[in-house]
Order: C-alpha cells, then sequence, then structure tokens
C-alpha cells in the first residue's frame, strides 16, 4: 500500500510497558482496520505521546504482575498522557493486562475519574491461569461506544482468552449493577447460544454479571479481558467453534483467500476506526 | 484455640519489593521517607482445640513442599503471643478473603495432619523502613497500603483485598486475628 494512504490513517499508539507482549499482533489488527498503529515506549516525552489520535495498551505482564496485575504500570507518568486524552474523549482500549491497568489507574468505570473503583481479582471456577476461547454477547444498552458500533446489540462473537486475574469485582455488587443499566458493561461472557450468567468455563473467571468488558461513562475507554486481535483472521478460529464463525471457518478450510478474511475480534478495531474518521454514531436502539 | 503463623522470604533479594519500593519513591512522592521494602509471605492457621502447632508447622514446612522450598526461602514460626521478627519498622498485611483455604484442603486431603485440621489464611506481609517518628511512619503506611486514586496508594486494592497495618512488630496472634476467618464464606466466595 502507499505510502501516502497509510500516512493519512489515525495515529493509534500501542503503548509498549515493560513486559508487555502482545504489541505487534495488536498493531498488526489496528493496521488491518487501516489505523496507523505505531508502538511507542511508556517513557517516551510526552509530547510524542500527545500526538496520537487513540491508544492501546496491550496484552502481556507489565513488570511482570508484581504486586497486582497493572498495579505498577498504573503510577507510571507516561499514563498521564492517557488520562488526559480519556478525559479529552480521544479513544483508549486497554486488551486483557491493559484492562489491568486502566482498572488499577482507575480510568474504568472512570464515575470519578482517578478514582480507583474497581479490582480484577483472581479467577474463580480455575485456579489460575485460563487459557481458551470464550462466547461474549454485545449489550449496547442503547449506547454506542467506541468499539462497538459494527457489532449488533445482541451479537454473540467467539474470542480468545488468557489470564489469571480477569475478575470485574467491586466491594459493593450493587455499584456494578449501576454501571450495567447504564451501559458500561457492553461485552458479557455467555454461553454459545448466548445465555447470560453462565458459569465456567463459559464465564472463565467469575466476573460480575459476566462482565468481558467495562467502559468509562463516555464509553470511549475500554477495558476488555479477552484477546480480539488474536481473533483478527478468520484462520485463528478453531474449527470447533460454535455458531456462525465456526460455520464460517470450517467453510473455509484450505481457502486462502477466504482464512485470510477478518476474524470475529475485528468487528472492535473497525468500530474504532469508524469512530476515529466519523465520530460517535447514533445509538442503534 | 491455637493460632500460628509461618512467615516465609526470599534468600535473594525480592524483586517485587523492590519494585514497590522504585514505584513509590520515583513515582508516588516517597523519596523522602521511605528508606526501604521488603516482603514475607504470611501463612496463619487456626485450630479449634489445643494442639503443639510448633512442631506440627515445622514437620510440615521441612517434610512438605507445601509452605516453603528450602532453596528459595527462609521461615520462622511463632505460636499465640510469640513475635515474629520482620524487618523495618511498620508492617502492612495485606491479603484477600479465601486465599490459603487451598493449602486447608491439601493438608485435609493428604491428611498431613492428625486430627482436625486447621483453617488456613495466607497473605503478603510489607515491611516497611520509614522515619523513626511514630506519627509520620503511621501516615506513610497509611498512604502507602491502599491504592484508592491512580497517584495514590499502591500495595492493595480495597475493592480485593483487606488491609492491616502494625507499628509494632506483630507476634502470631496479632497477625491471626488480622485474617477474615468466616471459612464457609470465604469457600463460598472461591
Amino acid at each position: 500500500m502507499k505510502e501516502s494512504i497509510i500516512e493519512a490513517w489515525p495515529r493509534v499508539a500501542v503503548i509498549q510497558l515493560p513486559g508487555v507482549n502482545c504489541e505487534y499482533e495488536t498493531k498488526a489488527a489496528l493496521e488491518r482496520a487501516e489505523l496507523r498503529g505505531e508502538i511507542v515506549r511508556w517513557n517516551e516525552p510526552q509530547e510524542r505521546l500527545d500526538a496520537f489520535d487513540a491508544y492501546v495498551l496491550p496484552g502481556g505482564f507489565s513488570y511482570e504482575d508484581r504486586i497486582r496485575a497493572g498495579a505498577v504500570a498504573a503510577k507510571v507518568p507516561g499514563l498521564d498522557v492517557v488520562a488526559r486524552a480519556a478525559e479529552d474523549g480521544k479513544p483508549v482500549l486497554g486488551i486483557c493486562n491493559g484492562a489491568q491497568v486502566l482498572v488499577e489507574a482507575g480510568l474504568v468505570p472512570g464515575r470519578t475519574p482517578g478514582e480507583v473503583e474497581m479490582a480484577l481479582g483472581s479467577n474463580r471456577g480455575w485456579d489460575g491461569y485460563y487459557c481458551g476461547w470464550v462466547y461474549v454477547k454485545v449489550e449496547k444498552q442503547g449506547r454506542e461506544t467506541a468499539f462497538t458500533s459494527r457489532f449488533e446489540d445482541g451479537e454473540v462473537f467467539p474470542v480468545p482468552l488468557a489470564h489469571a486475574q480477569g475478575r470485574f469485582t467491586v466491594r459493593d455488587p450493587d455499584r456494578f449493577q449501576e454501571w450495567a443499566h447504564a451501559g458500561q458493561v457492553p461485552l458479557r461472557y455467555v454461553t454459545p447460544d448466548g445465555d447470560a450468567d453462565p458459569g465456567f468455563p463459559d464465564n472463565p473467571n467469575g466476573s460480575l454479571l459476566g462482565a468481558a468488558g467495562v467502559t468509562n461513562p463516555a464509553g470511549n475507554v475500554l477495558a476488555f479481558m479477552p484477546h480480539p486481535e488474536r481473533g483478527g483472521r478468520l484462520r485463528q478460529v478453531p474449527e470447533w467453534i460454535q455458531g456462525t464463525w465456526g460455520t464460517r471457518r470450517r467453510a473455509a478450510a484450505r481457502r486462502r483467500d477466504l482464512l485470510d478474511g477478518p476474524g470475529p475480534g475485528m468487528k472492535l478495531f473497525h468500530s474504532l476506526a469508524d469512530y476515529l474518521r466519523w465520530g460517535q454514531r447514533e445509538a442503534r436502539v | 484455640m491455637t493460632l500460628a503463623v509461618l512467615r516465609r522470604w526470599l534468600k535473594v533479594p525480592d524483586p517485587t519489593a523492590l519494585t514497590a519500593r522504585d514505584t513509590l519513591q520515583r513515582w508516588l512522592g516517597f523519596a523522602d521517607v521511605l528508606r526501604d521494602v521488603e516482603r514475607s509471605e504470611v501463612f496463619a492457621f487456626r485450630w479449634e482445640e489445643a494442639v503443639a502447632a510448633r512442631g506440627i508447622l515445622e514437620r510440615l514446612a521441612t517434610d512438605t513442599n507445601l509452605l516453603q522450598n528450602p532453596n528459595k526461602h527462609c521461615f520462622e514460626i511463632a505460636v499465640g503471643s510469640e513475635a515474629l521478627h520482620p524487618r523495618g519498622n511498620v508492617w502492612v498485611l495485606t491479603h484477600e478473603a479465601g486465599n490459603g483455604a487451598d493449602i486447608g484442603s491439601v493438608l485435609e486431603r493428604r491428611r498431613l495432619v492428625d486430627g482436625e485440621p486447621p483453617q488456613v489464611a495466607r497473605g503478603v506481609l510489607w515491611e516497611l523502613t520509614g522515619p523513626t517518628d511514630r506519627g509520620t511512619l503511621s501516615r506513610m503506611a497509611a498512604e502507602i497500603a491502599e491504592t484508592r486514586e491512580r497517584r495514590a496508594g499502591l500495595l492493595a486494592n480495597p475493592h480485593l483485598e483487606n488491609v492491616t497495618i502494625f507499628s509494632d512488630a506483630p507476634t502470631a496472634m496479632d497477625m491471626a486475628e488480622a485474617f477474615v476467618w468466616e471459612s464457609a464464606e470465604a469457600e463460598e466466595l472461591r
């Protein structure tokens, strides 16, 4: 592709904190959505970090998960830029460890920005690190976010996941219910048929209300525990996956042209691209 | 009732403690007051009846790989009113309800103790070295203990963990009483 075309794409910083390991896959997924992903180290000068249209905190093990996953990364000065950008309405996506950082930094649920209002606890139902595919349902509650516009309300999609501390929890669970009613929990673990409140392994970590992703009130910051970038191509979807994505994957067997097509995770990145190009769409109820 | 604690710490410098110290000194404004951070893991045991706890824990620590690894850890045991000997001059215990239940169930399943197995709780003891002035020391520990805002607090997330600050080196009883012992509730949470 011509360099001049790529130059015109919105710029998205993939912040490379020490210990992350998904930055290159994330950059590749952004580029397939026609976004100019750039891997940027966490300690770059603030003016360089300021110059992006959106920010992604990728998955991995920032600071080796010392103290608590995301706890140390949430304190680094480079996060000031991300916090400011979030308040200014720029999109910020935290994937897995990035989600843990956003929660520890108080950017999600962000009712009082900067205040830590939630935690991501150790998985329940499975002792330790859990790795597998899960099904996530989009629950828009009449509200659009920067990351969900390409999904239909109620759509169920498969996505890979890998973590030990992914259980969204809060001291007062009623508050979490309030956030959900306000549309701040738009992505939830369900059974392959879309049934809510599943047990393990459909809800792989015991998250409140089956939360897989939580946003701030404005919907421009998303903490998402699964890895959409690992489901960015159809070839990454296992053949045994249930539903339309499994059917599509099986039908594409040995068809390289089809296998290289978009996987279920790409809608999230395409939604981000739409948001950056055209702004917020009207909510589709 | 018998309360006892086994505390273990690394033989080499603890990288998590060093990271906590650097974070607090460089990014959270404690460079002038906080001199050092060290860390140990504590296992608290509660028996409903009177037992020879020290002997039981010594045997578990040396004959099984459940509580410590002799290649990695040093450990000490305290029973009842016996004091523990952590480093530092103020201490923060962080723990999540239900942590340690897995060890309790291994003790039961593998029949590693005679009679009724103890309840087990597990936490992290942060050993802070700060100023000698008691007031400043207590304020520092309270500010460091819980992360309430992005630029304030670090060691525990209050939505997940409980915190107890000790101004004097804790005894086994002090430490054990700081844990949540409602085992049925903790089991249910898991």
